[in-house]
């Protein structure tokens, strides 16, 4: 296990590597230009120039990229571009529990309705029940998870007279206030995954229905329920915790305009108020945040995977 | 390359004749009523595309004085934020939308399956390469990869095309490797390198064809992807600039307006949900149906 650990880690490392030089690779060909972003376009081209010196971007690209990379691995990012004279860093920092608070509201969504879901759908597999709840899936993967949120705004709008926080509630200060804040936002982002854990989960335990060993629990004697619950659904939960795992990509992109839409100051809205204010390093810098926790929530997949079903380790 | 690899891609279902073509048809709604729904949609909103422009009550750019006027006979979906009548400009942008959709499907997942067939066949070095660079796109959500292409790219609609389609290649690279795996071992392989064949004859004209069926489960798929990816940058306000109208762009105003004017905000996600239902039902129908290995099974 400690071997197939070690393996795993060292393939993430080149990941890694690769993603941050394909992020450098685009934002190197952006058109725009740091210097005018701070200085703004009517700025004085020689006082442009200089600060294009100060600021290294006259430097060959690898001086630059390991500059960045240097920068990442301090913590050190300069000041940001948006609110002038406040680090990068704080600035994610700040923004970090916003987008962690909807991230945990929405897995937990996503299992909690899920897996049951799934399996009152496998148990009642090809009567009108299945049918509805198949309907009900493929509409969540259909339905573009902003628009969702804004339908669901506006009924909540509508009739309930319901007004957005202006500002995040943090869930340590006033539980009740945060849940109500963020129930919205996690219930557009999870039906999405609500959607897509239900149909895993529905295909995983019928796929196990017709095993041995759910013979013979049955020929035992044992209620159908203790059946499902304690034998299929025990294996077929297997697949679903890895795809679950896998999906972390999917709900990142959600998260991007879920925030845009329930106006949360998270990480998802940073990375777009930094591309509409040409903060190149900022965009730089989330892009890469993103895909590394992509590549890190797949490593720990990989590796609860070969937790829960030894084979996987040996191949 | 490009040009053998969609030949023989297609090449399988081109020739067959057209009462075969029909048979297939019908044998397909039998066997998944809800896919024949779902095409029948498709093929309604692909008239509507083509017709739409001819059709279309007023100018989709024709700015009115009636801004955000309700549903009413002048104006069958209301009007935008410039009064612009906006089933007009649901008829104008469909093609886009429908064309980004596909065209970025098709595109973003015939590389992969390029690079998937090549590193499937070759295996070793070349496979552990592509492997990498797969990996590392991968990581990226499909929005925040478009996003960032988009930001580094003046924006067209060639641009939101390219940046839609990029994401896309590993999925065909995926599906393409796991299949090529599996064909490179069969028995017809082995017989067409016994009789003299070489590689690139191998790899089109005998396992490629195989993968036909796997790959338009794919990019049915990833059609209904692009169209949401296109809207929700629409939706950022960073699709394809305006006023040419697309769905996604129709939806740049809809946070703003939602509250006092909501078609604005209903009528084009409508239409979009409509749409990537139908090609994720239909997706997952011709998996169903084509899948040897889900036959039976439902």
């Amino acid at each position: 296990m400690r071997a197939y650990i070690a393996r795993r880690m060292l393939l993430a490392i080149p990941t890694l590597i690769g993603v941050s030089l394909l992020i450098f690779l685009i934002m190197a060909v952006i058109p725009g230009d740091v210097a005018l972003a701070i200085l703004g376009e009517a700025a004085n081209p020689e006082t442009v120039a200089i600060l294009r010196e100060q600021l290294g971007l006259n430097d060959p690209w690898y001086q630059k990229y390991g500059r960045w990379v240097r920068d990442m691995a301090t913590l050190d990012l300069g000041d940001s571009l948006i609110v002038k004279g406040v680090p990068m860093k704080d600035l994610i920092a700040e923004r970090f529990p916003v987008t962690l608070n909807l991230a945990i509201y929405t897995m937990i969504i996503a299992g909690l309705i899920g897996v049951p879901l799934g399996t009152i759908n496998a148990i009642r597999h090809n009567t009108w029940v299945d049918y509805v709840l198949r309907v009900f899936s493929v509409i969540g993967l259909s339905v573009p998870v902003f628009w969702l949120g804004l339908m669901i705004m506006l009924g909540l709008v509508r009739w309930f007279t319901w007004t957005p926080e202006l500002q995040w509630v943090s869930p340590f200060d006033d539980p009740w206030r945060n849940l109500k804040q963020m129930i919205w936002p996690a219930l557009t982002l999870g039906y999405f995954q609500v959607a897509f854990i239900a149909r895993m989960t529905r295909s995983s335990l019928l796929e196990v229905m017709h095993e041995d060993y759910m013979r013979t629990a049955r020929s035992k004697g044992l209620r159908e329920r203790v059946v499902v619950v304690r034998h299929g659904l025990r294996n077929a939960v297997i697949p679903v915790v890895t795809i679950g795992g896998l999906q972390v990509v999917a709900m990142l992109g959600g998260v991007v305009v879920t925030e845009k839409v329930f106006n949360l100051a998270g990480w998802g809205s940073l990375l777009v108020d930094g591309v509409f204010n040409n903060d190149f390093p900022l965009v730089q810098t989330m892009i890469f945040i993103f895909a590394a926790i992509v590549i890190m929530a797949n490593l720990l997949t990989d590796i609860l995977y070969a937790w829960l079903d030894p084979r996987i380790r040996y191949q | 390359m490009a040009a053998t690899s969609q030949e023989a891609v297609t090449g399988g279902i081109v020739t067959r004749s057209r009462a075969t073509v029909w048979r297939g048809a019908i044998s397909f709604g039998q066997k998944s009523p809800l896919g024949a729904v779902a095409a029948v949609i498709i093929i309604v909103l692909a008239l509507l595309a083509v017709i739409g422009p001819f059709v279309a009550p007023s100018d989709p750019l024709k700015i009115g004085s009636d801004k955000y006027a309700a549903p009413s006979a002048d104006y069958l979906l209301g009007a935008d934020q410039f009064g612009r009548d906006v089933l007009s400009r649901i008829l104008h942008g469909a093609w886009r939308s429908l064309v980004v959709g596909v065209i970025a499907s098709i595109s973003g997942t015939l590389v992969g399956a390029v690079l998937g067939l090549i590193s499937g066949y070759y295996g070793g070095r070349i496979d552990a390469i592509t492997q990498r660079f797969v990996d590392i796109l991968m990581a990226f959500p499909v929005i925040i990869l478009a996003l960032a292409l988009l930001t580094a790219l003046d924006r067209s609609f060639n641009t939101l095309v390219l940046a839609i389609a990029v994401p896309f290649i590993p999925y065909g690279a995926r599906v393409l490797r796991a299949n090529t795996l599996v064909i490179k071992e069969t028995p017809y392989v082995d017989a067409a390198r016994a009789i003299g064949a070489g590689d690139l004859r191998i790899v089109f004209r005998h396992i490629g064809p195989g993968c036909v069926a796997p790959y338009l489960v794919v990019v049915t798929g990833l059609i209904g992807v692009a169209i949401i990816t296109e809207s929700a940058l629409g939706f950022l306000g960073l699709g394809i600039p305006p006023p040419t109208p697309t769905w996604g762009e129709m939806l740049s105003n809809a946070l703003t307006a939602f509250n006092f004017a909501p078609h604005v905000a209903i009528v084009p996600g409508v239409f979009i949900t409509l749409a990537v239902f139908s090609f994720s039902v239909l997706g997952d129908s011709l998996r169903d149906v084509l899948d040897p290995r889900l036959r039976g099974r439902t």
